[in-house]
């Protein structure tokens, strides 16, 4: 299960306006940190994942390469 | 322009009419003969066997010639064959005809010529043996000529009785009428002619046969010569084509218009129904005078226009009218009024409205007028990849669709470009609902399946969705109420299947309108990754997406947009204002949409 606090850093760090492959990294380690989750968690990550979809291309004009995703 | 299906069963029709008359005149001059024999003496068994010629050559002269005349029609089932299959993108040089295939269709002819000539040897053998029964046993002359005239004609034999004749002719001029009140006529005609037959009908009759005959034979030709240029041409697969009539098979009527490979229908066709005739899907069709057949088909034809002139039938005979799901933004199709349309002819439908959407003059293009990439994906802008969709849910997105270019219209955004089930980025594993990026949008189907399990998780923001609508719920500010007791998502506000299938693409096209209005289309930087050019999102200048993201004092309307920002919140928003679910909508989004968006239209 993912905890209150960790769901307010996640949600923080994946809607952050000038978002770094550093934050998608945490992001990522907070969401496996909650493991396994429950049927709660799996809908907010629903949502999660749809910010991250839009943020990544963000990321890879900052960073020039995908390597964040393959990490 | 009539249909092939359309030619081939006027067609057929004409020819057991002609058929029909043939009979009544073999009919008069046997009798005539029989007559004429007999005048001078009575029947006897000589005279019986000297008479065998002479109906012979009446049955040739009548039956046999009509037969020969209507073999030689069978020219126009190859003429409309091409009139088909010219209009389709094959090969020109399958689109004619050769010498080989000449001599197949004479072939084929003389087969088909060989089921008349086998009618009248059977009908010549009954009918002299009961000439010569007759005068072995002395029968009387007229109770004779009314078994010749049942053998010939059964139930509608000529008689004596001016009122049978009657009916006899008004069944003969109704019979392939499709108008309801001459259909009527002929069933009671029919019927009156049976009961007062009832008790000479003979079971069997040349009538009987012969019409089938005619009719089977044709079919038979147009599936065979049909198979053959198909196999010729390398066309592999082949739709089942024709009318549903109150007659029609159960068979039949479940295989209509269905795309088969070879395999495929001999597959299906290997089962068993009522009035099956045989196993070859391509010869036997649905069985004894069934009106359908097999035409070679691509489904990569669906949308030829040409094509479908020559295929499509409505119930009525006249053409079809190809169903589709009207809906828009004043008038939004729901669930119950969902067709769910072919999938063929759904997906290519939108598969031409993405690749059309992709040419939108408000996307980004390099300097030399190409498509340019914002991030790295395997799919090209203006493709479609629904795998894992439902075909209902497909035919829903295609309604959804139709609002969707129509908002896109109003608000002067580009349309959506590109529609796939995989990942838009590639690498990425976990996987959204749904998400929008600059018109490329992704459905994830386990979610949004129309007729998907719905989890207990589900049911419980279903219930809070409902509270809303109930007044039990409020839209609020503070993040923890709404967290615990409002949905979570904003397609959870929705009873009906279409309207939350419609809830998560509004949202997603709410992020594409943020991603879209008042970006720089023209002076922006880019970025080289992998010998190719992506534009740098950041210098852009996303002005809208600042304004919403300095909005403060906003109410919360869903789980998610209390917990992830105010895009999100923006985007609930606007899918529920443009739902008309105004319970769920925060006045200070309508009050920013009209300043901000619709204002500045």
């Amino acid at each position: 299960m993912i905890t209150e606090k960790n769901r307010e850093r996640i949600s923080k760090l994946a809607t952050k306006e000038d978002i770094t492959a550093e934050d998608y990294r945490e992001v990522i380690k907070l969401i496996n940190e909650g493991k396994p989750h429950t049927a709660e968690d799996e809908l907010y990550l629903l949502s999660i994942d749809e910010i991250l979809s839009m943020q990544i291309d963000l990321i890879f004009v900052k960073e020039g390469n995908y390597n964040f995703l393959e990490e | 322009m009539a249909t092939r299906q359309e030619i081939l069963s006027q067609l057929a029709d004409d020819h057991e009419k002609r058929i029909s008359k043939v009979l009544f005149d073999l009919e008069d001059d046997i009798i005539a003969e029989l007559e004429s024999a007999t005048r001078q003496v009575s029947l006897n068994t000589n005279l019986a066997i000297q008479l065998r010629p002479n109906l012979k050559r009446l049955i040739e002269e009548n039956y046999l010639k009509e037969g020969t005349r209507i073999v030689s029609d069978y020219d126009k089932v190859v003429k409309e064959y091409q009139n088909y299959i010219k209009r389709t993108p094959i090969a020109d040089k399958f689109k004619t005809l050769t010498k080989p295939d000449l001599a197949i269709i004479n072939q084929l002819k003389q087969l088909s010529f060989s089921g008349f000539q086998d009618v009248a040897n059977r009908f010549l053998d009954e009918i002299s043996t009961e000439v010569y029964k007759s005068a072995i046993v002395g029968k009387p002359f007229p109770d004779m000529v009314r078994t010749i005239r049942g053998q010939i004609n059964g139930v509608y034999q000529r008689s004596n009785e001016e009122a049978i004749n009657r009916l006899v002719r008004v069944v003969e001029e109704n019979k392939y009428s499709s108008d309801p009140a001459a259909i009527k006529k002929t069933q009671d005609a029919t019927k009156i002619l049976q009961t007062k037959y009832a008790a000479d009908r003979v079971g069997n009759n040349m009538k009987k046969y012969a019409s089938q005959i005619a009719h089977d034979s044709l079919m038979q030709f147009d599936g065979q010569f049909t198979k053959y240029k198909a196999q010729e041409a390398g066309l592999t697969q082949f739709k089942y084509v024709g009318t549903n009539i109150t007659t029609t098979r159960e068979f039949c009527r479940n295989q209509l218009d269905k795309v088969f490979t070879e395999e495929e229908a001999r597959e299906v066709w290997s089962q068993s129904w009522k009035g099956k005739s045989g196993g070859d899907p391509f010869v036997d069709r649905g069985g004894y005078r069934c009106r359908h057949s097999f035409i070679p088909y691509d489904t990569a034809w669906d949308n030829i226009d040409a094509v479908q002139e020559k295929v499509e039938i409505k119930e009525d005979g006249k053409k079809r009218v190809r169903p589709e799901n009207v809906s828009s933004l004043s008038n939004p199709i729901k669930e119950n009024n969902l067709t769910v349309l072919p999938q063929a002819i759904v997906s290519k439908k939108i598969a031409n409205r993405i690749a059309e959407n992709k040419k939108d003059k408000g996307y980004l293009r390099d300097k030399d007028g190409n498509d340019l990439e914002i991030g790295l994906t395997d799919q090209v802008f203006g493709s479609v990849n629904l795998k894992g969709l439902d075909v209902k849910t497909i035919s829903a997105l295609d309604a959804v669709l139709d609002e969707l270019d129509e908002l896109a219209n109003k608000l002067n955004v580009p349309k959506i470009r590109l529609i796939t089930t995989k990942h838009l980025v590639k690498g990425k594993k976990k996987l959204p609902r749904a998400s929008m990026s600059f018109g490329r949008l992704y459905l994830n189907p386990k979610h949004m399946n129309l007729d998907r399990e719905i989890r207990d998780v589900d049911k419980l923001m279903l219930k809070r969705g409902s509270d809303l609508n109930n007044n039990a719920a409020v839209i609020s500010s503070d993040r923890r109420y709404v967290k615990n007791n409002l949905p979570y998502n904003n397609w959870y506000y929705f009873d009906d299947k279409v309207d939350q299938f419609r809830a998560t693409m509004y949202h997603e096209f709410a992020h594409h309108v943020h991603q879209s209005l008042g970006v720089n289309l023209k002076n922006f930087k880019t970025i080289t990754y992998k010998g190719k050019e992506y534009a740098d999102l950041r210098t852009m200048g996303f002005d809208l997406e600042k304004k919403i993201k300095n909005l403060r004092g906003v109410k919360y309307t869903t789980g998610n947009n209390a917990e992830n920002g105010l895009l999100e919140w923006f985007a609930d928003n606007f899918a529920l204002y443009h739902m008309n679910k105004l319970k769920g909508v925060d006045p200070k989004f309508v009050e920013f949409y009209k300043k901000e968006i619709e204002g500045k239209l």
